[in-house]
C-alpha cells in the first residue's frame, strides 16, 4: 500500500510563489491526470511529490512519514519517475538503461540477478522496445527515448508511478499504447499520476483529474500574486465544465457523454476582448 | 568501438601490459648508464637478499632510490589525473570538465605555494599535499557551487567559472611569488616547484601518492554504478534512488585529494585528465565499471610515456613535462569544441 | 567596399612600419639590437669621456660624476669599495636584502632605494646610472632617450670580467687608483691560493643547487671551483653557465665534495639546512661526498656574488677542499 498525500503544500522559488494550498490525496490503483495550462505548475507538483523540491510550508507524506526525511533509495521503491526532459549525450545500450530501474535493490557491485533480467524483459516487451535493446540511445528517436524512460520506471517496480508529459513525443499509435500500458498498470493496482496536456486523452484515460491555476478569488481582486493552487479536482465529467474550459483554457467546446466518458469536441478559442460587431445597417 | 564483454576484457588486459611494459623501460633508462646485467643483479638483491658485490652501490642506489620511485610516481600521478578528470566529466555531464580546465589543478598549486612561501614544506613532506588538497577542494566547490544551479550545469557557465578560478589561482601564485622574492632561496624554491616534474622525487612522495590514488581508486569503484547515473541527470538519477547530493560530495572530496596528492607531487600538469578519459570512453563505452580501471591504466601510460620521451629526446632542455601533455591535449581540446559546437547548435 | 578598407589598412601599416625603421632611435625608443658584450665603451683619459653604448648611442661625461644611480646589485658592491657614498643618490633595493646583499647596513638609509621605477629614477636627477645587461630592458630604453650617462656591464662570467667590471666602474668614478689597488688585492688573494694548491691533487666537486641545478664551464662556479684547487666534475658535462641536472647525473658523477648555497632566511632560527636536507636524501647515501661528510654549505651571497665580495666564496671553498692551506693574512681589505 502505499498512502501518498500532502497537506497545505506551497511553493515558491526565488521569491516567487509558484503554488499554495495544495492539499491532495492519492489511492492505489487510480489514473490520476494533472491539468492546466503552460506555467500552471504541474512539473512542480510532480517534483514536489516526489521529494526533489523542497516546499516552502506543508508537506508531503509516503507512507504516512515526511518524504522529505526519507533515503531516495527507500522513495525510488516506491515511487518511480518520469521526467521531462530526456538528454541522454552518453552511449549506453537500451537494455543497460532499462536496467538502471534496478538500481534500487542492488548494491554497489551486485551483478543483476535472472530475476532482475525478467522483470527488465518484460518492461521493454511491454514499452515495444524489445528490438532496440543493443541499440545506443544516441541514436534514438525523441519518442523512443521516452519509451526507454517509461520501461526504466516500469522496471522500477514501484506501486507508484509519476509521469511529466510522457507522451508528448510521441506518434500518436504509441501515445494509445502507453495510456493503454499505465491504465492496465492501474487496474492491476499501480497508483500513476501524470501530467497531460491532451485534455481529449486525459478525459479518456484517467480515472480522476486536478486542474491546476490561478484561484478566482485572487484574480482581479488586487491581492498580491500568490501562485497556483488546486481548482477542481474529481472525475473528468466534474472537472471539465465549460466555466473551466473557458476561465482555464481560453476554450470553448461542446462536452460530449459516451459510455460513461466525456470527450470535447468542436473547440474553439475563446474571444479574449469582445470588439462590438460594427452596425451593417 | 568495443562493446561486447570480450573485447572490454581484452583492452583492459592490453592497457595492463602496456603499464607493464612502460615501467620496465622505466627502469632501464635514464642519463646514468647502468647495464641491463646490473640491473637485474640489482633487481635479485632487493627481493632476494643475495649480496652481489660487483655493483657499485651508487648504482643500486639510482635504480632503487631514483628510477623506481619516479617511475611509480609517474604512473600513480597520471592515473589519479586521469581519474578525476572521468569523475568530473561525469559529475557535471561535460566530457570538456577536467581538473586543469576547471581550476582545480591551478588550485592546488597555490595551496602548494602557500606552503612553500609559510615556510610548513621544509617542516613536513606532508605539508604541501595537505595545503594542495585544500586548494584544490576549495577551487572545486566554487566552480561547483557557480556552475550548478537547481542540479542543472551550463556548460558556458562551468568552463568560464573555471576560467575564472583559474586566473584567480594563477595570479594569487604571482602575488606570492613577487612577495618572496626578497627572500632569494624561498623565489626559487616557488619558481622551480612550479615548473613540476619528476626530478628529485623520492620514495617519500611515492607513500604520499599510492594510498591516496589506491584509496580513491577504490571508493570510485564503490561508486560506479553512482556515475553512470550520475550521467543520466540529477532528476534521473535522483528518481532511480542516488542521493545525489552525498554522491556529489563524496566525489568532489576524492576527486581533490586525488588532484592535490598528484600536483604536490608532479606538480601542475593539464590534460591528462581531459584526453584519456575521453578517448577510453570512446573506445570503451559509457559504462564507469569498466572505465575507472581503463582511465587508472591509461593515465599512468600517459604521463610516464611523456616522461621517458622527454627524457629519452630532450634531456638537456629543462623543458616542463606539462608542455609535452599541453602541446597533445591543447590541440584535441580545440578538436573537442568544434565537434560541442555543432551538437549544441 | 570591404576590400578597400582592408587595403588601406595594409598601407597604413606598412608606411608606420617603415617609418618605426627608419625613424627608430630618434622618433622611437627602439634601438638596434647589439649583440653578445653590451659592455659600454669608455673613450677618454681623463675628463670629458665619452661613453658609447652599445646601441652607438653616446655621452659626454664632463666631469666626475656626483649623483650616481646604481640600479644593480654588482654596481652596488664595487661602489661600495671606491667611491664616497655621499655621491650616490641611490642603489639597488637588493642591497638591505640579506639572501642577496654583501654589504647589508653599508649605504646608510638616507641614501635612496630604487625599484627599477623608470620615473622615481629620473626624478633624483642623476648624472649617472649604472645598469646591467639583466635589468628591465625597457628601463634602459627609458634612460638611453632620456639622455642621461649610462654605463651598462654584461659580463659576469670570470674574475677577469669581475676585474673589467671594476676598471670601467673606476674609470667613469675618476678613482682608477683605488680600484686598481682593489684588484691588485685580489689578484694577489688568488695567486695565494693558486700558489698553494698548485700541486696538490684536485679533488672532484659538485656545485649542487637542491632545485637540480648545477654549472658547467664558462661560468663564476666554474672558475671557483677551478681556483680551489677542485675539479668541477659537472663541467665536462653540462653545457655553459648554470644548468639543470637530474640527480641520477650528479650522483653518477660520483663527487668526492659537494658545495651548495647555504640559506640566509631561516639560519638565525636554527631551521632545516639544505646541507640537512641533502644528507638526508636516501638516493644520495652512497656518494662519496656524503659517505664521507664532505657536503659544506657555504654563505650563498659569497657564492652569488659578482664583485669583489667573490674571493670571499672562492677562499671559503679553497679552505674546504684543503684544510691545509693557509688564509690570506687579514688586512682589511674587501668590506
Amino acid at each position: 500500500m502505499l498512502p501518498l498525500s500532502c497537506i497545505k503544500l506551497a511553493f515558491s522559488y526565488n521569491k516567487k510563489p509558484l503554488l499554495k494550498n495544495i492539499n491532495l490525496d492519492f489511492k492505489a490503483g487510480t489514473f490520476v491526470g494533472l491539468i492546466g495550462a503552460n506555467g500552471s505548475g504541474k512539473s512542480t507538483l510532480l517534483q514536489l511529490l516526489l521529494g526533489l523540491l523542497t516546499p516552502q510550508s506543508g508537506a508531503v507524506n509516503l507512507n504516512g512519514v515526511d518524504i522529505q526525511t526519507q533515503k531516495r533509495r527507500d522513495i525510488a521503491k516506491q515511487l518511480a519517475f518520469v521526467p521531462q526532459s530526456i538528454e541522454l549525450p552518453y552511449a549506453f545500450t537500451v537494455q543497460a538503461l532499462v536496467a538502471m530501474g534496478r538500481n534500487p535493490y542492488l548494491g554497489p557491485f551486485e551483478l543483476e540477478t535472472a530475476e532482475d533480467a525478467r522483470l527488465i524483459q518484460e518492461a521493454m516487451l511491454k514499452t515495444d522496445i524489445t528490438h532496440l535493446s543493443a541499440r545506443s540511445v544516441t541514436t534514438l528517436s525523441g519518442g523512443e527515448k521516452q519509451r526507454v524512460i517509461i520501461a526504466r520506471a516500469l522496471a522500477q517496480q514501484a506501486p507508484g508511478i509519476l509521469l511529466d508529459e510522457p507522451i508528448a513525443s510521441l506518434d500518436i499509435c504509441h501515445q494509445i499504447e502507453t495510456l493503454q500500458l499505465i491504465q492496465s498498470l492501474t487496474q492491476s493496482g499501480k497508483l500513476a499520476i501524470t501530467a497531460l496536456h491532451d485534455l481529449n486523452l486525459a478525459a479518456s484515460y484517467c480515472d480522476r483529474l486536478i486542474l491546476l491555476g490561478e484561484s478566482e478569488l485572487n484574480k482581479g481582486s488586487g491581492q498580491p500574486y500568490s501562485g497556483r493552487t488546486i481548482i477542481a479536482d474529481g472525475t473528468p465529467e466534474q472537472v471539465l465544465n465549460q466555466e473551466n474550459l473557458a476561465a482555464y483554457f481560453s476554450i470553448n467546446a461542446d462536452i460530449i457523454k459516451t459510455n460513461d466518458k466525456i470527450s470535447l469536441a468542436n473547440i474553439s478559442p475563446v474571444k479574449k476582448h469582445q470588439n462590438k460587431e460594427p452596425k451593417t445597417d | 568501438m568495443f562493446t561486447n564483454l570480450r573485447s572490454l576484457r581484452l583492452v583492459l588486459i592490453l592497457l595492463m601490459l602496456l603499464v607493464i611494459a612502460l615501467t620496465i623501460l622505466g627502469v632501464l633508462q635514464g642519463p646514468a648508464d647502468i647495464s641491463l646485467s646490473h640491473i637485474g643483479a640489482i633487481f635479485k638483491q632487493a627481493l632476494f637478499d643475495t649480496l652481489n658485490s660487483d655493483i657499485p652501490n651508487w648504482q643500486r642506489s639510482v635504480i632503487v632510490d631514483i628510477r623506481l620511485p619516479r617511475v611509480i610516481i609517474a604512473l600513480f600521478a597520471g592515473a589519479s589525473l586521469a581519474l578525476c578528470g572521468l569523475v568530473m566529466q561525469g559529475m557535471f555531464r561535460n566530457p570538456l570538465a577536467s581538473p586543469s580546465v576547471l581550476g582545480v589543478s591551478s588550485g592546488a598549486s597555490l595551496g602548494a605555494v602557500i606552503a612553500i612561501y609559510l615556510g610548513f614544506s621544509l617542516v613536513s613532506a606532508w605539508a604541501i599535499p595537505l595545503f594542495a588538497f585544500i586548494g584544490a577542494g576549495l577551487s572545486l566547490s566554487v566552480v561547483y557551487r557557480v556552475a550548478s544551479s537547481r542540479g542543472q550545469t551550463n556548460i558556458a557557465t562551468l568552463l568560464l567559472s573555471g576560467v575564472a578560478i583559474s586566473a584567480l589561482n594563477v595570479a594569487a601564485t604571482s602575488l606570492l611569488l613577487a612577495l618572496s622574492l626578497s627572500n632569494w632561496d624561498v623565489a626559487r624554491m616557488i619558481i622551480y616547484w612550479t615548473m613540476g616534474g619528476l626530478d628529485g622525487r623520492t620514495w617519500d612522495h611515492v607513500f604520499i601518492i599510492l594510498p591516496i590514488v589506491l584509496s580513491g581508486f577504490i571508493l570510485l569503484l564503490f561508486h560506479s554504478k553512482q556515475l553512470d547515473l550520475l550521467l543520466l541527470g540529477e532528476q534521473h538519477a535522483l528518481s532511480v534512488g542516488v542521493d545525489v547530493r552525498r554522491t556529489r560530495r563524496n566525489l568532489l572530496i576524492i576527486s581533490s585529494a586525488m588532484v592535490g596528492a598528484s600536483v604536490s607531487v608532479v606538480g601542475g600538469i593539464g590534460f591528462i585528465g581531459l584526453v584519456v578519459p575521453h578517448i577510453l570512453r570512446l573506445l570503451l563505452g559509457p559504462s564507469h565499471r569498466y572505465l575507472l580501471p581503463a582511465c587508472l591504466f591509461g593515465g599512468a601510460i600517459t604521463l610516464l610515456g611523456a616522461d621517458l620521451f622527454l627524457n629519452s629526446f630532450f634531456r638537456e632542455q629543462a623543458i616542463p613535462l606539462g608542455v609535452v601533455t599541453a602541446a597533445l591535449g591543447a590541440p584535441f581540446f580545440l578538436f573537442l569544441l568544434i565537434k560541442q559546437r555543432f551538437v549544441l547548435s | 567596399m570591404n576590400n578597400l578598407k582592408l587595403v588601406l589598412f595594409t598601407l597604413f601599416l606598412m608606411f608606420f612600419i617603415s617609418l618605426i625603421h627608419f625613424k627608430k632611435g630618434a622618433l622611437f625608443a627602439l634601438f638596434p639590437e647589439g649583440n653578445g658584450n653590451f659592455t659600454t665603451k669608455i673613450e677618454g683619459q681623463g675628463f670629458p669621456k665619452t661613453l658609447i653604448d652599445t646601441t652607438g648611442i653616446k655621452f659626454v661625461l664632463k666631469k666626475p660624476p656626483e649623483r650616481i644611480l646604481s640600479a644593480t646589485l654588482a654596481s652596488d658592491h664595487i661602489l661600495s669599495g671606491l667611491i664616497n657614498p655621499a655621491r650616490l643618490v641611490a642603489v639597488s633595493s637588493y642591497v638591505d636584502y640579506p639572501s642577496l646583499s654583501n654589504i647589508v647596513g653599508f649605504y646608510d638609509k638616507s641614501i635612496d632605494r630604487t625599484q627599477g621605477e623608470i620615473e622615481s629614477m629620473l626624478a633624483l636627477q642623476p648624472d649617472l646610472v649604472f645598469v646591467a645587461s639583466y635589468s628591465n630592458p625597457e628601463t634602459v630604453r627609458y634612460l638611453l632617450r632620456s639622455g642621461i650617462a649610462i654605463v651598462r656591464l654584461s659580463e659576469f662570467n670570470s674574475f677577469a670580467d669581475i676585474f673589467n667590471n671594476i676598471r670601467i666602474i673606476a674609470n667613469v668614478t675618476d678613482t682608477k687608483a683605488l680600484g686598481e689597488t682593489m684588484i691588485e688585492n685580489l689578484q694577489k688573494r688568488i695567486d695565494f691560493i693558486k700558489m698553494q694548491v698548485k700541486d696538490k691533487k684536485p679533488p672532484r666537486v659538485l656545485y649542487y643547487d637542491l632545485n637540480g641545478y648545477s654549472v658547467g664551464g664558462n661560468s663564476l662556479m666554474d672558475e671557483a671551483i677551478q681556483l680551489s684547487g677542485g675539479l668541477n666534475v659537472a663541467g665536462g658535462v653540462l653545457a655553459d653557465g648554470e644548468n639543470k641536472i637530474s640527480e641520477e647525473l650528479a650522483i653518477s658523477l660520483q663527487p668526492d665534495v659537494i658545495v651548495i648555497n647555504q640559506w640566509v632566511f631561516n639560519q638565525a632560527e636554527g631551521q632545516i639546512s639544505p646541507l640537512t636536507i641533502l644528507k638526508n636524501k636516501k638516493a644520495w647515501a652512497e656518494v662519496p661526498a656524503v659517505k664521507n661528510n664532505h657536503i659544506y654549505a657555504v654563505p650563498g651571497t659569497w657564492l652569488r656574488s659578482v664583485s669583489q665580495h667573490r674571493i670571499k666564496g672562492v677562499e671559503a671553498i679553497a679552505k674546504l677542499l684543503h684544510p691545509e692551506i693557509q688564509s690570506y693574512p687579514e688586512k682589511s681589505y674587501v668590506h
